[in-house]
């Protein structure tokens, strides 16, 4: 039933058939992510049971222009958008003129029909990179998504916002399936910015397979702002860095009831550099949890993953970070931070750094600290007249600094900044 | 200015651990008074339970600042009240720069005495002015607080944070520790600058060294949570030659 639903969806080369076919059999096959498999230890999945797994279109064309948020580096600043909602390309809602003809923004789907072998190129490039059942579902099941090619030597300045909207059920689990495939090809630049939200029940299951090739350049900013009560996001994020490439990724968590985001990252070249970097800020009982491996498997490679989290209440963080340095990466540097604060005696978070390294000659690091806002630093700051909460509050934006700094393009760094801000002065309770 | 009575306190965490036992000090406007005494003696407590740290339980007595029950207040009321206290080990903050938090100091006092907000230009003009006399570099009150800061570099930070946020009353908690004698001169020289009759100062201190620069009114002597002895600045003197052992045992 499940494979006439997806080809009444999508019509699709017969790769892309046996892949999906494949997937489906993974998915039943795998062990379903419960808190016994050691990966899901801490992130339980059982909101999903039961649930409809068939993706959720039929909301798809409920949104309107006035529905969407402001975009995230506001009208002005924004001049590139594709909006897709509950896993669906919405061409009339988006706009990309202000890219250059070179460039290629479009429909997932629409580059598959015009351009097979190009995305089983892209597509398969990542067999054998470790999956999950939640992953194979989307491979089963993606209806569509965002295709981002830019050819060699060609320069984006423009940001390109993906608006990623889910509409979901007020009675049941609604799914949904995006794919996004990104292709920076050599000596080429961009940078990808996104803003998820949602309304009711759902689970956002998206799948990025990102290719940024020799010199190449890719920023990738996500803010994940899905709905508080109900909204559920995996992500998985599955990356090819290669020689001299460079991806500086960063995702802002604030919203979602429960979202996991995970990132495989596999450098192919020497000298590339692979940047995962964070801030998950959550209260109440949400749940977040971001699980990063990188693989560094040529030499001179530099990773780096810098994690804040600010938890109040009753929330959960999780942080699953693992260097692996392959045998023959020499001169490897990886480095790996995750720095949580907890507000409150319920607040949870849980952290397993691990390094895994088959070369002698490496430099790799990692170092975590869970604590709570120190009394010194706070007294000091009342000693000179900021009331309590302001003098919190400012220990807490100081605190996200040096991550959020870690956000190469300047503007986006001072935008995401105002956003941790924001979130810190207006929801919560100190 | 300033009127302590009978002041006891003890750690929050351990009440077992009493510091203050009693001690009395009244500072007139623009008096300053040195508090001197070993290890151990309280001191730092009095300047802790006078900002109003809440590591401190006072037990008894009372503290007026013009008249006003201090120890009625919240750390930052006292702030707003004219209390300032330079610290000892002065905090770093990293992710905040000096400028952005002495422009939220200054206007978070302002605040609570519901005056404007300070304007750029202002606030520019005080800190360049402030900086100038304390001999601090303008790279420095850029970098975050106190991160990275020499020794001396904090102590010149706490004047100028003293200077711009125009107190009443300045406690000093040896602020000449880890100073070298060119830094002692120069924050000796801002503090010096800053006293004037509507003013006061209580400045704690091991050594009579610093009280080579900053000319104390009144000089008391403080062991085992009390003050012992009073008098001039010849008092601090007579400290230096006999020490703390023999003093002590004099007192009556």
């Amino acid at each position: 039933m499940a494979q006439s639903e997806t080809q009444m969806i999508n019509p699709k080369p017969t790769w892309l058939q046996a892949m999906r076919e494949e997937a489906w059999s993974d998915y039943q096959t795998s062990d379903y992510p419960t808190r016994q498999v050691e990966e899901w230890k801490y992130t339980n999945l059982k909101f999903m049971k039961g649930a409809d797994l068939t993706p959720y279109t039929d909301a798809a064309q409920n949104v309107t222009a006035q529905d969407l948020p402001e975009p995230l580096l506001g009208k002005e600043g924004q001049k590139a958008r594709v909006v897709i909602v509950n896993g669906v390309y919405r061409e009339d809602l988006s706009n990309i003129s202000a890219l250059p003809q070179t460039v290629t923004v479009c429909p997932l789907n629409e580059a598959l029909a015009k351009n097979e072998g190009l995305l089983e190129t892209y597509l398969k490039r990542f067999e054998g990179t470790a999956t999950h059942a939640m992953h194979a579902l989307n491979t089963h099941y993606f209806t569509n998504g965002v295709f981002v090619y830019v050819p060699q030597g060609e320069k984006i300045e423009q940001p390109i916002e993906i608006t990623n909207v889910t509409v979901g059920k007020s009675d049941a689990l609604a799914c949904c399936y995006p794919r996004h495939v990104f292709v920076v090809q050599e000596n080429a630049e961009a940078t990808i910015l996104e803003h998820l939200v949602g309304s009711d029940q759902y689970l956002s299951n998206i799948a990025y397979d990102i290719t940024v090739q020799d010199n190449g350049l890719l920023h990738h900013y996500r803010h994940q702002n899905e709905n508080q009560n109900g909204g559920h996001q995996i992500s998985t994020t599955r990356l090819s860095i290669n020689e001299k490439s460079h991806y500086d990724g960063f995702t802002l968590t604030t919203g979602a009831k429960l979202a996991r985001n995970e990132v495989h990252g596999k450098m192919h070249g020497d000298d590339g550099t692979c940047r995962v970097n964070g801030c998950y800020l959550n209260k109440d009982d949400q749940h977040s949890d971001t699980t990063i491996i990188i693989h560094h498997e040529k030499e001179r490679g530099v990773s780096n993953q810098v994690f804040k989290g600010i938890l109040d209440d009753a929330a959960r963080g999780v942080f699953q970070g693992k260097i692996h340095v392959h045998p023959g990466a020499q001169k490897t540097d990886g480095y790996q931070l995750n720095n949580a604060i907890l507000l409150c005696n319920q607040a949870e978070v849980d952290v397993k750094p691990e390094l895994e390294i088959y070369a002698d000659d490496v430099k790799c690091s990692h170092g975590a600290t869970t604590g709570q806002l120190d009394d010194g630093s706070l007294f000091y700051l009342r000693s000179r007249g900021l009331p309590e909460r302001q003098a919190k509050q400012l220990l807490l934006q100081a605190f996200i600094t040096e991550a959020v700094d870690e956000i190469e393009h300047e503007t986006i760094r001072e935008t995401f900044t105002e956003l941790a801000h924001i979130w810190i002065k207006t929801q919560l309770d100190i | 200015m300033l009127n302590i009575k009978n002041l006891k306190a003890q750690l929050e965490e351990n009440e077992e651990v009493q510091i203050l036992k009693g001690l009395d000090l009244e500072i007139g406007d623009g008096e300053l008074h040195a508090i001197m005494g070993p290890n151990g003696s309280g001191k730092s407590t009095l300047s802790y339970v006078l900002a109003g740290k809440e590591d401190y339980e006072v037990t008894d007595g009372s503290v007026e600042l013009d008249g006003e029950d201090l120890l009625d207040m919240d750390p930052e009321e006292r702030a707003a009240a004219g209390v300032f206290l330079a610290f000892q080990y002065p905090v770093e903050i990293p992710g905040v720069p000096m400028t952005t938090f002495l422009r939220t100091a200054i206007n978070a006092i302002r605040k609570q005495k519901d005056e404007d907000e300070i304007d750029t230009l202002e606030f520019m003009k005080l800190i360049k002015e402030n900086c100038r006399k304390l001999g601090i570099k303008e790279d420095m009150i850029k970098r975050p607080v106190n991160v990275g800061y020499s020794g001396g570099e904090k102590k010149r930070a706490e004047v100028l944070q003293m200077a711009i946020l125009d107190p009443k009353l300045c406690i000093l908690d040896e602020t000449d520790s880890g100073l070298d004698i060119d830094a002692l001169k120069v924050v000796s020289e801002g503090v010096n600058n800053l006293r004037n009759e509507n003013r006061s100062f209580l400045i704690i201190t091991h050594y009579q060294r610093l009280l080579d620069y900053i000319k104390p009114d009144h000089v008391h002597i403080m062991a085992d949570g009390k003050i012992v002895q009073s008098g001039g600045p010849e008092l601090a003197l007579e400290l230096e030659e006999k020490g703390y052992g023999d003093l002590l045992n004099d007192a009556p």
